[in-house]
């Protein structure tokens, strides 16, 4: 009877035993799965984070990719600048052959001054640059050394604005002397070319193989050929011009010039003929920058490879 | 009888402590997942500084030399809308 009773009684502590042990790793088990979970959740937020630093992160990445871009195309603004204009040239070559062959409504007008630079060179030079224009100027180097003006007393230093400020500087002959010793022989009229285009290349470093005949082609009369098969075996080009404002001539007021220059704008190319020695011509620039561009016409300065340039 | 009795007791308390063993294994790795996410948003956020830091210089840098520049970026800017025009 006792021995069953003792039986009993183990029974009943393995069994308490069971149950406590059991009741304390339940314990533990569930304090573990909510820390678990507890856990998860702050994954979830921790995840959420850090996705939003990496964005944070890659959009820093981007924006200071696009700085570096943006300052190394300054640092190489100059190269980039000088491509620049190259494409520019080539698209305005495939634009007037197009407008030629009537496949493009476009117009392009090449203003160039003759005969500079002069005293006036730096006021046209800043008309230019107010309306953003680039043109070219078609150079001479007799009686250049002094230029009797307030700003500047040499006018040399023309040659090199005229080219820094980005316009195509080009060969007019050094002596520009129609009435003199330049047409009497192809040799005078090659080697006045030769001058000028030396002075250009010590003061502006450019070596230019552009050039306008002083008084236009026609006034070489005989000697045009002649000249003309020299110019092409020194790579040379040369253009005349389509319009003008009769500035070489006399004109006696801005109204009259401007009159004139308008009656004389008809073609979809056009390269217009100023003087940069005039001072009728430099007030009425203005208003034939916007007469040109109100009739649609793209002001460009030339460059030898256009269709203008005879070679 | 009680051989069984113990055998099934010998189980329940062998799956009740390896259930609890397992939310033990869980639990440490989840610490250590989130201590890992931790030093990972601390390594971000510090590049993130980096960067921003970096970006004020850049900045800094762009703004001198726009200005240095000035000529040459807008004789940039209008050979580009030439070519805008020629090509639109």
């Amino acid at each position: 009877m006792a021995r069953n009773e003792r039986k009993n009684n183990k029974v009943i502590i393995v069994i308490i035993l069971f149950f406590a042990i059991i009741s304390i790793l339940a314990y533990f088990i569930y304090e573990n799965i909510e820390h678990y979970k507890n856990n998860q959740n702050e994954i979830i937020k921790l995840t959420t984070t850090l996705n939003e630093k990496i964005e944070e992160k890659n959009t820093s990445n981007t924006e200071n990719n696009e700085l570096l871009e943006k300052i190394n195309h300054l640092k190489n603004i100059e190269k980039e600048t000088t491509e620049l204009k190259e494409e520019v040239f080539n698209l305005a070559k495939n634009l007037e052959q197009d407008i030629i062959n009537k496949k493009s409504t476009k117009k392009i007008a090449y203003l160039t001054f003759d005969d500079g630079p002069y005293y006036l060179t730096h006021k046209f030079l800043d008309v230019l640059e107010q309306y953003n224009v680039k043109a070219t100027f078609f150079t001479i180097g007799s009686d250049k050394k002094k230029c009797y003006d307030n700003r500047s007393k040499e006018c040399y230093p023309l040659y090199k604005k005229i080219v820094d400020s980005g316009h195509t500087i080009a060969n007019h002959t050094y002596s520009h002397a129609i009435w003199g010793s330049l047409y009497k022989s192809t040799n005078n009229f090659i080697n006045q070319v030769k001058k000028q285009e030396n002075l250009i290349k010590e003061q502006t470093g450019v070596t230019t193989n552009i050039l306008r005949f002083p008084g236009g082609s026609s006034t070489a009369g005989k000697l045009k050929n002649s000249i003309i098969n020299e110019l092409r075996k020194n790579n040379y080009g040369w253009v005349d011009w389509t319009s003008q404002n009769g500035d070489g001539g006399s004109i006696s007021s801005k109204e009259q010039a401007l009159k004139t220059f308008k009656n004389s704008i008809n073609e979809n190319i056009e390269v217009v003929l100023f003087h940069d020695y005039n001072n009728i011509t430099l007030s009425m620039l203005p208003d034939a920058i916007k007469h040109l561009e109100n009739k649609g016409y793209i002001l460009l300065p030339l460059f030898y490879e256009s269709v203008m340039i005879n070679k | 009888m009680k051989k069984s009795i113990l055998i099934i007791t010998f189980i329940i308390l062998t799956i009740a402590t390896s259930f609890f063993i397992y939310t033990l294994y869980l639990n440490n790795n989840s610490k250590n997942d989130i201590k890992k996410l931790k030093s990972d948003i601390q390594e971000n956020q510090e590049l993130i500084n980096d960067k921003i830091k970096n970006k004020e210089q850049l900045e800094k840098e762009y703004k001198e030399l726009n200005e240095e520049l000035k000529e040459e970026v807008l004789e940039y800017n209008l050979w580009l809308e030439m070519k805008e025009k020629i090509t639109k």
